[in-house]
């Protein structure tokens, strides 16, 4: 196991709302390789986009706490970086983004390759550090056009010309989001943030997009955090797998164990409630909780039905099953077991 | 085109049809900026299909193929252009308007967001009440006892009523959405995209929640989705729906287990399956939707359709029945 690209350690994030703090992520772990796809799954609500904005570091910041944890990516903490830093060399430039609704991600009044070539002034691997005033002189700008060009055919966009000339209203949602993938990838960032990418798409071109993020990840060895509440479209893709349920990860796995031994009773009852022809569905009795009073213990245990008074007195711990898959639950069958032969 | 009848399989009990659309057609024009017309955007091409009564019939397609202005046309929110919709013998689009108010209690439209189609400023009890109010010459005290039965029928408490919109959750204001049109006695209810916006484990209950309902009121749906899974796992038939024309129908199992039409099999194989083959190695279907205002010849689907020849550029291809149940418009479906 070499060293992680980022890893997020007891990370405590809340937020103050009128009804007190709302504790949206608690003590939450996890870690990224390089060039690893990790898919951060759970249910709308429990704190994923909150998780990728803490990392790129856009939290709202007159309402967020950051009260607890660390998140280093490349051996720095990324909490104690300076704003200017952060933003001119960290975000759009070691870590990039890809967000789930792209067409208001681009300015509507100005076209697609203005956009892309004025990103290409400020985060190019080869731009200068950032000076007030930088001139963008031809022979950069031409030579910065190739690259777009290149990436665009990357992308498979193959009329690049044209689609730098359109407004972003004239494309399809799915070039579109071909061009948002090209925009991340344009800084060669060592990790890409997807949140949700692929939610407003339709399943034909959701397969595409997948397939072009599975390849852009593999070739360029570059890291893929892929938020998404769809199970289906994380097996897809991801190498590994991160449940998450209000504010607290619950289970982490690779894709491989995850889908076909999930051990904790909510990652068990999620997939169980995938709609299925074969097999007869349940949902999930009772709702997420409000998170400004959050249960305590195990924020799962109101729903679960496996719940003891052990559940709601503390939070459970995480428990390494094997190598890599990881669960925070105290009545799991595996986490018995794994204590009996203890 | 041949007209689409499920077939009694028991003649003794012979399918009652509910609802018989023939040939519909919806056009809107495309102006330019004097407001001259320029051309039609074809959002439904001739399209036939009958619905039998107590069947769940699913509507599948991608954004933009007409799945949901045949749902609004059905209902009579847009005016249609060519066809006939007759409903429970009558015909939607010939009645006045204080006849489609009658009618319009025995066929119910759900929308996609139920959130955004409830008041924010009425508490769930004044929403609840309307649909009585406008309908029925109930006096108050009968509307609260009818409220009160389809709210125990869709499983919310009653302090919910005096609760405003804002206040519930998603799969909640989806149950008060169902409440709100239940309410009537409907028998044909349209749902359009019952489970988008939902999360899993909220889904799952939706949908057994939509069966249940059904049973209990003897309902028809008629199930607009993009979602296949779901429409595989609650509906009897399918008809799939490419850039406003149905391009094949059959009943659930064999349109799945046996596609014929080149876009059904590639939209089919688009579908991630847990713990089956992953789409992202063998996925083939490239391309995007054409506009819809700019229309191949021929087959619609022909600019992404690896069988595509000469004849598919010609003409289009009708919807032939190829036995009682099923039907396919291509020219060169697999068997």
């Amino acid at each position: 196991m070499g060293k992680a690209l980022l890893s997020v350690d007891n990370l405590e994030v809340g937020f103050e709302t009128d009804q007190g703090l709302a504790r949206v992520l608690d003590h939450v772990n996890f870690d990224i390789m390089p060039g690893e796809i990790v898919g951060l799954v759970g249910e709308s609500g429990c704190g994923k986009t909150t998780l990728a904005r803490a990392i790129l570091g856009v939290l709202p910041q007159n309402s967020a706490r950051i009260s607890a944890g660390s998140i280093t990516f490349q051996g720095r903490n990324l909490l104690d970086v300076s704003k200017k830093d952060l933003a001119s060399n960290v975000r759009g430039k070691l870590i990039s983004f890809i967000p789930q609704d792209p067409l208001s991600s681009f300015n509507p009044v100005f076209t697609i390759g203005s956009q892309i070539m004025e990103l290409m002034k400020w985060k190019s691997p080869d731009a200068p550090a950032y000076k007030p005033f930088m001139r963008y002189n031809k022979s950069r700008q031409d030579s910065d056009k190739k690259r777009v060009l290149d990436l665009l055919k990357t992308v498979q966009l193959p009329d690049g010309e044209g689609v730098l000339r359109k407004y972003p209203h004239e494309v399809s949602g799915g070039q579109r989001q071909r061009l948002m993938i090209a925009m991340a990838l344009l800084p060669e960032p060592r990790m890409i943030i997807a949140d949700e990418p692929t939610t407003a798409l339709d399943v034909t071109i959701q397969a595409q997009i997948l397939k072009l993020l599975r390849t852009v990840s593999v070739e360029r060895g570059v890291s893929v955090l892929f938020t998404t509440h769809d199970l289906g479209a994380a097996y897809e893709i991801c190498d590994k797998v991160t449940v998450m349920y209000a504010g607290q990860e619950v289970e982490s796995a690779p894709s491989s164990k995850f889908f076909s031994n999930p051990k904790h009773p909510y990652t068990i009852k999620l997939l169980q409630s995938l709609p299925s022809h074969a097999k007869d569905i349940q949902g999930i009795p009772g709702q997420i909780p409000s998170l400004t009073n959050a249960p305590t213990g195990c924020r799962f245990h109101p729903r679960c039905s496996n719940a003891t008074p052990k559940c709601s007195g503390e939070r459970p711990p995480i428990t390494l099953l094997d190598n890599e898959h990881t669960l925070r639950c105290f009545n799991s069958d595996a986490v018995l077991n794994s204590e009996e032969t203890k | 085109m041949t007209s689409l009848k499920l077939d009694k399989k028991n003649k003794s009990k012979p399918d009652e049809i509910i609802l018989d659309i023939k040939s519909l057609s919806k056009w809107f024009p495309i102006n330019n900026s004097w407001n001259r017309r320029t051309g039609w955007l074809k959002a439904l091409d001739d399209i036939s299909l009958s619905v039998n009564k107590g069947e769940i019939i699913g509507v599948v397609g991608e954004s933009g193929c007409g799945k949901s202005t045949l749902g609004k046309t059905v209902m009579g929110i847009h005016t249609l252009t060519k066809g006939s919709i007759n409903f429970e013998g009558s015909e939607v689009g010939l009645l006045k308007p204080s006849e489609s108010r009658q009618l319009r209690r025995r066929l119910q439209y759900t929308y996609q967001d139920p959130g955004s189609s409830l008041d924010p400023r009425w508490k769930i009890g004044t929403s609840l009440h309307e649909p009585l109010e406008i309908h029925t010459k109930l006096n108050k005290r009968e509307r609260t006892e009818r409220v009160r039965q389809i709210l125990a029928a869709v499983n919310l408490p009653e302090a919910h009523l005096d609760l405003y919109p804002h206040e519930i959750s998603g799969g909640q204001q989806r149950r008060v959405g169902l409440a709100r049109i239940l309410t009537l006695h409907p028998s044909l209810v349209i749902l359009d995209e019952p489970t988008s916006g939902l999360d899993v484990s909220v889904q799952a209950t939706i949908l057994n929640l939509f069966l249940d309902l059904k049973k209990e009121f003897n309902l028809t749906y008629v199930f607009i989705s993009h979602d296949l899974s779901v429409v595989r796992m609650i509906c009897d038939r399918v008809a799939v729906m490419y850039l406003g024309k149905i391009i094949e129908i059959n009943e659930t199992e064999k349109l799945f287990s046996n596609p014929q039409h080149p876009y059904t099999q590639s939209l089919l194989s688009a579908i991630p399956v847990i713990g089956g083959q992953k789409v992202t190695e063998n996925f083939s279907l490239e391309g995007e939707p054409p506009d819809p205002s700019k229309l191949p010849t021929g087959c619609r689907f022909r600019t992404r359709c690896p069988k595509q020849t000469l004849q598919c550029e010609q003409e289009s291809p009708p919807l032939l029945n190829t036995s009682s149940e099923h039907a396919v418009a291509c020219y060169h479906p697999s068997t």
